[in-house]
């Protein structure tokens, strides 16, 4: 068993890494971010160049059939650069969900990724974060050819710049889930936009009586899909969280070697030494969690749940423990806007906010071990 | 190898503890506060380890080991966890063993290495002095040639179960010319050499695991010594990645909490309860850490041979992970108890009358004092920052 990366996971990450070191910089994501053509830019530039929108998908479908450890590889690249969305809602989250859905529509969803013309915003709950984002239901059939959908789903990120919604909603008499595919520009379909701290855009999403072809209904039993698209969006999301700790360490040690005070460079503190050195110790465990939980994704789903809260647990107190003594040993510099350390900083701050914090996933865990028991 | 394979190795050690780890190797290791087995428990279960070839899982089968990966060894060594077993020291097998592989002759290697496999030599650790702890190159024990000997005078400290060895690997020092670090030897002696006294220094907890030596014109001959004369602080650090880092870090930490488990069962049978409402989300915030220290150690050996060293940054990232772990598994433990842990257990220590409270609890309060030692031995953890620092920061 070898868990080191193999000859074309290095290839892939050193050739992601290559293209986003050449092609997005701080300055450009920056002044982007207010262009809500930038994501879509974005990913074309992702279809067009390193074909990474095809990655986890069957080749028959023009995918490149890989597995987890290579969405990890590519998170963790998009997380140096900061630039995960709206990979990861399209690809990742939105791509677990159309994977295992075995429509035409799906499979015309999925060609749509891969060469870019569909980018994907997800509005459905995300258990695990604070609350329950969604609220949306289907309420009729229409001429027994389509459905009516209302409802909202608050802090919708992507759903500015997104062609189209994976709406969760409730239906049918038994209250089970279902998941819709959904134009964004369907009429009936309103979005008030806004920006999040770490620059990404979102809306809060109303439906009023959106009327969606009978094809839209992706599946009636969606919350087994939902879970799993929850685990693959976590794991993504640990991988992404360690490329913005390496960032930020690498800023850390090149900004104290440089820094004079008391005659010598800060990095000759021993007090300082050994901050950065917890900071490593804190990257190389998260890292690990970001390969087991990568791993665990194709296990079954109570175990594969519980390795997900177990990751996202400790790389979130990993990442709030990096990124706050990366600002700390930066001094006052570190605490303006004028670095890439606070966009770096603030992106650490939403992933905890948005996907759940620490002490929530050891909550999850827990429910996870007692449920185990029984 | 591939995860069917290790699938069938890990049933094949589980089949094997069921057979021979014994109710009462299992109850002794249970009430051991210190992280080593003492006494006839360690003489018992190394001698079946011996007897099925499995004593020395790190080294290469050349020299006696079984010939396992680092991979097997972690699963070995989780399912030895799993199972309750006690831990045997690691003074001969995980340390003075590589270096041996290493660095000595083929007469030392062919007359040392199959008696510490055999459990006929049981060795202690010669490094810190009272003066030279953290700082580990300022020591002093002399050892100066004479015709074809060594004479060694000076004095040893913290030395782990002399009382129980009758060899010593050591330190000393042979020139004090130039750097500090290239005028010290590493030699090997004999404890019953005329001139070597042990006196015991009993820990908060009660125990007597260390000793101070003194040295008073201890004869050996030169041919004991490892190495070249003067280049004895390489092999030393060598050494030290192996106790750092050699072991399965995450094994002690499993114990902790499985004989916790344990302890709550046997008060949940006496009648009470001992959990309070805090107790589920620390006890999964300390599994959630070790999981991610055990996927370390994984990630860590999975590219490494047979006998090969993780390397001294790693060693000191899994010491410095395990041994805060490990103290903060200990406080749970202790801290679980309640009222019962401030219970001065010192006197039922090694015997079964008197133990107040859940059985196996009655050595969490020793356990708890005696794991402060682990994040000062071997090098304390700032020594391990520094080494780490040295890594990340460059130049």
């Amino acid at each position: 068993m070898n868990l080191m990366l193999n000859e074309s996971q290095c290839i892939l990450r050193d050739s992601v890494g290559r293209y986003l070191s050449d092609n997005y910089d701080h300055q450009r994501r920056r002044a982007a971010q207010s262009d809500e053509g930038w994501p879509q830019q974005l990913m074309r530039g992702f279809a067009e160049n390193i074909g990474i929108l095809g990655l986890p998908f069957p080749p028959e479908l023009g995918g490149l059939d890989c597995g987890p450890v290579d969405t990890m590889v590519v998170m963790e690249a998009l997380g140096g650069a900061l630039v995960a969305e709206p990979y990861l809602s399209t690809v990742v989250a939105a791509g677990t969900i159309l994977k295992d859905v075995d429509t035409a529509a799906a499979r015309n969803a999925i060609s749509a990724i891969i060469d870019a013309t569909a980018v994907i915003a997800i509005a459905f709950s995300q258990d695990g974060a604070a609350g329950d984002f969604s609220n949306v239901k289907a309420i009729a059939r229409s001429n027994g050819d389509g459905y009516f959908l209302s409802g909202n789903n608050i802090v919708t990120r992507g759903g500015p710049y997104a062609t189209h919604l994976l709406v969760g909603t409730c239906m049918g008499v038994d209250g089970r889930c279902a998941l819709f595919y959904v134009p964004a520009d369907a009429p009936g379909l309103t979005r008030v936009n806004y920006s999040l701290i770490d620059g990404d855009r979102a809306c809060d999403l109303t439906l009023d009586k959106v009327a969606v072809p009978a094809d839209a209904l992706l599946t009636s039993d969606a919350a087994p899909l939902i879970a799993k698209a929850n685990d693959a969006t976590r794991a993504a999301i640990c991988a992404e969280s360690v490329g913005i700790m390496r960032r930020l360490l690498a800023d850390t040690v090149e900004y104290t070697r440089q820094r004079l005070q008391f005659g010598k460079p800060l990095s000759e503190f021993q007090v300082l030494q050994h901050r950065m050195a917890a900071m490593h110790v804190e990257i190389e465990l998260a890292a690990s969690m970001a390969l087991m939980v990568a791993l665990e994704l194709e296990s079954t789903p109570p175990q594969r749940s519980k390795a997900a809260a177990a990751a996202m647990a400790r790389i979130g107190r990993a990442g709030r423990f990096v990124a706050e003594n990366a600002v700390q040993l930066h001094g006052a510099i570190g605490t303006t806007d004028e670095l890439a350390l606070g966009q770096y900083f603030k992106r650490i701050l939403a992933i905890d906010l948005l996907f759940g914090s620490p002490d929530m996933h050891v909550s999850r865990y827990v429910e996870s071990c007692v449920d185990h028991a029984n | 190898m591939r995860i069917k394979d290790l699938e069938a190795f890990r049933a094949e050690v589980r089949a094997f503890l069921d057979e021979n780890l014994t109710p009462e190797l299992r109850d002794a290791a249970a009430l051991q506060a210190g992280v080593y087995s003492e006494g006839d428990v360690c003489r018992s279960w190394h001698q079946t380890l011996y007897q099925k070839g499995w004593v020395a899982p790190s080294w290469p089968e050349k020299y006696g080991g079984p010939g396992w990966t680092p991979i097997q060894r972690m699963i070995f060594e989780s399912e030895c966890a799993a199972a309750g077993a006690p831990i045997l020291p690691g003074m001969s097998i995980l340390m003075c063993g590589p270096v041996l592989i290493r660095f000595g002759t083929e007469e030392q290697k062919s007359f040392f290495l199959p008696r510490i496999l055999s459990g006929e030599h049981f060795w202690c650790q010669g490094y810190s002095e009272p003066q030279a702890g953290s700082d580990l190159a300022s020591l002093r024990c002399a050892a100066v040639r004479d015709g074809d000997d060594y004479v060694i005078n000076g004095t040893k400290i913290w030395t782990t179960h002399a009382h129980y060895a009758n060899w010593i690997f050591m330190l000393v020092r042979t020139s004090t010319e130039g750097r500090r670090q290239d005028g010290i030897s590493f030699v090997l002696a004999p404890m019953d050499t005329p001139g070597i006294t042990i006196t015991p220094i009993l820990s908060m907890s009660g125990e007597h695991e260390v000793n101070q030596l003194f040295f008073d014109d201890v004869r050996i001959p030169m041919s004991n010594r490892v190495g070249d004369e003067n280049e004895g602080f390489k092999i030393a650090k060598y050494l030290l990645e192996f106790e750092r880092g050699g072991g399965d870090a995450g094994m002690q930490v499993s114990l902790v909490l499985k004989w916790l488990d344990e302890a709550l069962v046997q008060a949940e049978a006496q009648g009470f309860k001992l959990r309070d409402s805090s107790y589920l989300t620390k006890r999964a915030e300390i599994e959630i850490d070790l999981l991610a220290l055990t996927w370390t150690q994984r990630r860590i050996v999975s590219e490494l041979e047979t006998g090969q060293s993780v390397g001294d940054v790693s060693a000191s990232l899994l010491k410095l992970t395990a041994s805060d772990l490990y103290q903060h598994a200990t406080e749970l433990a202790l801290a679980t108890l309640g009222p019962y842990g401030a219970v001065d257990q010192r006197v039922a220590l090694g015997e079964d009358e008197g133990l107040i409270g859940p059985r196996y609890g009655a050595v969490f309060g020793a356990r708890y004092l005696n794991g402060r030692a682990q994040s000062i031995f071997g090098g304390t953890s700032e020594i391990q920052h520094t080494i780490i620092a040295r890594s990340v920061i460059g130049r």
